[in-house]
């Protein structure tokens, strides 16, 4: 670590003059600390970008190249990552809860003021940390791709790019910005392979996030103009609540929590997540479900909680009612399903449902709870997504009734299958166990009721999970799948870090989550405060 | 201020070298078919020149500017930002006419000269407070394009284009003609500011010649319901023709409307914004709405033009200094332009290949990838979508609408631009999605004068955003000049 420690500095020597102490709350951690990480975490996959629109694409070899250099492009992030999240766990937040902290001047003599401002704190870090890794895994499950390579790896790119400076971002606009550069190549990915009706869950997906955005960027400007700073600014760094009417903060809620929700998504809006993670490719079902839905669900905290605190207190019932439904009809819906792509993307809106919860009760442990749950339920949904796209390459269906005994022919696959399924149920020492119960023990004493109810559909999920399972795998042996082989080296090694993380995540919880608390604690002052 | 005749042959020194250039290649046309290497050489020098010349301007101007013809037009800030940008999208239509000229090979030289009489059309247009010249110079401009949409004479859709436009054009000019003569009556002066002086407090008089001077610019911008010309204009034009259409040709007539309105109108505000107001909404639902079913790419392209016209209407609705409308207007007619002179670069260089419908794109993204790029990401940035420069435009557009208190048409520009982002999603999905149809011709590579305007077009609607404050800090210098 020690190396890659020289190398930032030596790379952030000359970008360390423009770097700014925040107008704020938040300053660096260490006044000596090499800045410019955030910027290069963030730019550095639309550099590769650039690298891959001249290299040519004709043969075998040069695509082999293409496929390289855009995983390079991927890895060096999650590096980032990882050395960002470890150097925070040795650190105390000494001096506030924002860390690599970079502000330059952008757009200054606007009538409304907006500064290139970044920054990560204990929400941001983790989900960072599963963002670089889930392209990572894809880009490496998409190494059989061909047809379009170079525009396919590009998008990607592109998509990284805007998910990891959405939550790196501190002043709105620029959120806004990196947000909509996902917006498309989400799009395009989804269109260009996969099931039959891609198509129709492409125009879905693109017409739920173009609604979506559209309200982001109306809560923004709702932001710039209604709070009384001087001059009004896009920055996150002010304290909104003290000068928003409540008018204003209602409506400011609704915008910005329609806009999140469509893309978390709730109960009866995930339409869009239901068919797009059933008809995409897997490796870019993995990224929706990973990334872009967990957007939404950092979007609810970091400016629905933190900018409108008084109107989320106001209507966190319904905020409470809309987690149940969609708690338990995921659920409930994953329980009937047939296609086993579209078992796993009802069981997704299930957990978002939960995770819905924890914000609503805006309680700290709860919080803590659902970054937690995006993380671990992101790692073990990837997981489970790519086994079924592996078995659906096998078996050439996606129907479970048409399954079964799979276990004969494939035990590595079963065995992932197996670790994933436990993970997500929540058993003990794996991922999501820690979580969930947080979010449960968090969210009890403010809507008992609620909390109830979901821990009720927690057992629906159970009961999916395990019966999906021996469907699937178990049960006798089928004629008809006889000659299918077990995991290739290739999915092992997208299939096996996936797995790893979920283990350790689920065995060193307590690693992360004392920097996840950090950032949490100041949503929640800002809540209980306004 | 009041400029003697050598202040004034200075102050002029862009616009003489326009019409001197127009002038050389008028005189080649009297001789033998010109070779078009030389003529299209002879433009480009003649707009750098002018382009640059008019720069040189800020050095040193007051605040005021340099006044000439009897307060009848003005060198400003503001005209000192409109006149170069004019310039580089004509410079960017003639280095994309490569394709066209074969068409036109005995006329070159003609083409040319129109071009650069069209340029010094709208720079006359944005420098004038005076109604005689600034009717003088529209004429110009308008007389100047609808000739050059016929230009390809064995082609009847220009003809007809063409026609449309001069009538229309006729129509606007005649309204225009009307508003002026009560707005003489009213205020007893043809200089702007005078008449604005003299109505400070209102007549009904005054208010109808207002409203039909909005209406007939907003004619000659292509606002709904004004706007029936223009989608046949881009269809039947030959493609840089449309770019330089939309480029000159709006960039002018918007730049002319907003100093009109600031200048003349602000006293009596209440009696044109509504009317403003209301033109934006319509353009904006109608320009999205309508490009959600269109099967051509250029009507594509011009009603998504339509849409964004009612987008810079809403600059004009925050004009007060303080909410930087007009320096938004015209920071987006500059990025604009540049935009759509990339998408019809493109257009010029696929012409041959590729038909008018949007079928005949399928597949564009593997035959050709540097135009299905570029035109992507045209309509990417025109639509609004962050990071490319066309969302910065938008952005600064609704902040001065916002700060005005619009919130109900910011509202509704966010609805449609998400209308807009679906139609723009049709064409990246034909072109980078869909299979090409068997056996389609490949697409020639473009020349290489074409291929560097549309790189160059690509670049500037990337990563301009990044750089957007300097250019805003330009763009809102000359607005400042106008108040």
């Amino acid at each position: 670590m020690s190396a890659l420690h020289l190398l930032l500095a030596a790379a952030g020597a000359p970008g360390a003059t423009g770097t700014g102490t925040g107008a704020g709350t938040g300053t660096s951690t260490a006044g000596d600390f090499p800045t410019v990480l955030l910027s290069a975490l963030i730019w550095t996959t639309a550099a590769t970008m650039l690298i891959l629109v001249v290299l040519p694409d004709r043969t075998d070899e040069q695509r082999g190249r293409l496929r390289l250099v855009a995983l390079a492009g991927a890895a060096i992030p999650l590096l980032l990552a990882t050395f960002g999240l470890n150097y925070q766990i040795g650190q105390d937040f000494i001096g506030g809860t924002t860390s690599f902290e970079e502000q330059r001047p952008w757009l200054t003599a606007l009538p409304l003021v907006s500064n290139y401002h970044l920054g990560v704190d204990g929400i941001s870090l983790p989900l960072l940390l599963l963002s670089t890794l889930l392209f990572v895994i894809a880009m490496i499950a998409s190494w059989r791709v061909v047809a379009q390579l170079r525009l396919y790896l590009i998008l990607m790119l592109l998509m990284e790019t805007g998910v990891n400076g959405v939550l790196c971002s501190m002043d709105y606009l620029v959120l806004l910005l990196f947000w909509g550069m996902q917006v498309l190549p989400a799009f395009l990915l989804v269109a260009m392979g996969g099931g039959a009706q891609r198509m129709r869950a492409a125009w879905r997906q693109l017409g739920f996030a173009s609604v979506g955005m559209a309200l982001l960027a109306a809560t923004a400007l709702l932001l710039a103009v209604k709070v009384n700073a001087s001059p009004p600014t896009f920055d996150f760094v002010r304290d909104n609540a003290v000068s928003l009417s409540r008018g204003i903060g209602s409506l400011g809620f609704w915008l910005s929590f329609v806009g999140f929700a469509l893309t978390l998504p709730v109960v009866p809006v995930h339409t869009w997540a239901r068919d797009a993670l059933a008809e995409a490719t897997t490796p870019v079902a993995v990224l929706l479900r990973g990334t872009v839905m967990t957007l939404g669900a950092y979007g609810l905290m970091r400016v629905t909680l933190t900018a409108f605190p008084d109107a989320s207190h106001r209507f966190g019932l319904v905020m409470v009612v809309v987690a149940v439904i969609t708690a338990l009809w995921g659920a409930v819906a994953a329980l009937g399903q047939d296609d086993l792509r579209r078992l796993l993307a009802y069981g997704a809106v299930g957990q978002m449902g939960m995770v819905l919860l924890a914000i609503a009760s805006a309680s700290a442990i709860a919080l803590n709870g659902a970054v937690l749950m995006l993380v671990a339920d992101g790692l073990a949904g990837a997981l489970l997504l790519l086994l079924a796209g592996a078995v659906q390459d096998r078996t050439r269906t996606r129907s479970i009734a048409r399954m079964g005994g799979l276990a004969w022919q494939m035990p590595k696959l079963a065995a992932l299958w197996v670790l994933g399924g436990l993970a997500v149920i929540g058993l003990p020492f794996l991922a999501c166990f820690v979580a969930e119960l947080m979010i449960f023990t968090g969210s009890f004493p403010v809507h008992r009721a609620a909390t109830v109810i979901v821990m009720a559909g927690t057992l629906i999920t159970t009961g999916y999970v395990l019966w999906t399972m021996q469907r699937v795998f178990f049960g006798p042996s089928r004629e008809a799948f006889a000659r299918l082989r077990d995991a290739t080296t290739l999915e092992l090694a997208y299939l096996l870090p996936l797995a790893i993380a979920v283990v350790i995540l689920g065995l060193l919880p307590g690693r992360v989550l004392p920097v996840i608390n950090n950032g949490v604690q100041s949503v929640v002052a800002r809540f209980t405060g306004g | 201020m009041h400029g003697s005749s050598l202040r004034l042959a200075v102050d002029l020194v862009p616009e003489g070298i326009l019409l001197l250039g127009a002038l050389l290649l008028g005189s080649l046309a009297l001789g033998r078919a010109a070779r078009p290497r030389p003529v299209q050489l002879l433009t480009i020098v003649v707009l750098l020149a002018a382009g640059g010349v008019q720069l040189l301007f800020l050095v040193g101007m007051p605040d005021a500017g340099y006044r000439a013809y009897s307060d009848g037009l003005v060198v400003d800030r503001y005209t000192t930002f409109l006149v170069p940008v004019m310039c580089v999208l004509a410079l960017l239509a003639v280095a994309t006419s490569g394709p066209l000229l074969p068409r036109i090979a005995t006329h070159v030289a003609e083409y040319h000269a129109l071009v650069l009489l069209a340029v010094l059309g709208g720079s006359l247009l944005v420098a004038a407070r005076e109604m005689a010249a600034l009717w003088v110079a529209l004429e110009l401009l308008s007389v100047c394009l609808a000739l050059l949409v016929a230009m390809v004479k064995t082609d009847r859709r220009g003809s007809e284009a063409a026609v449309k436009q001069l009538v229309i054009g006729a129509a606007a000019s005649a309204i225009l003609l009307y508003g002026f003569a009560l707005l003489y009556g009213a205020g007893g002066s043809t200089v702007l500011v005078d008449v604005a002086s003299n109505v400070r407090h209102g007549s009904p008089a005054a208010a109808l010649g207002m409203g039909l001077v909005v209406c007939a610019l907003l004619t000659k911008l292509g606002a709904v319901p004004f706007h029936q010309w223009l989608p046949d204009t881009l269809r039947g034009a030959p493609a840089p023709v449309a770019a330089l259409t939309l480029g000159v040709g709006a960039t002018a007539v918007a730049g002319s409307l907003a100093r009109v309105v600031v200048t003349t109108f602000v006293e009596l505000a209440a009696s044109w914004t509504a009317l403003v107001a209301l033109v934006a909404a319509v353009s904006l639902l109608y320009g999205n709405l309508a490009a959600l079913t269109q099967v051509s790419v250029r009507r594509l392209i011009g009603l998504l033009a339509v849409g964004q016209s009612g987008f810079l209407l809403l600059g004009l609705l925050g004009s007060a200094p303080s909410q930087k409308g007009v320096a938004a207007l015209i920071f987006a007619l500059a990025t604009g332009g540049v935009t759509v002179a990339g998408m019809f670069a493109v257009l010029a260089a696929i012409d041959g290949a590729v038909g008018d419908d949007l079928d005949s794109l399928r597949g564009l993204g593997r035959r050709s990838p540097l135009a299905a790029a570029m035109l992507g990401l045209g309509v990417v940035s025109l639509v609004g979508v962050p990071p490319l420069i066309g969302f910065f435009a938008k952005l600064f557009l609704l902040e001065s609408a916002l700060l005005a208190g619009y919130a109900w048409l910011v509202l509704l520009a966010l609805v449609t631009s998400v209308i807009g982002a679906v139609a723009a999603a049709r064409l990246l999905r034909l072109m980078f999605v869909d299979l090409p149809d068997e056996g389609e011709a490949p697409v020639p590579s473009a020349g290489g004068a074409v291929r560097i305007a549309i790189g160059f077009c690509a670049l500037v609607t990337v990563l301009l955003g990044a750089a957007a404050q300097p250019l805003f800090n330009l763009a809102s210098g000359g607005a400042g000049s106008i108040h």
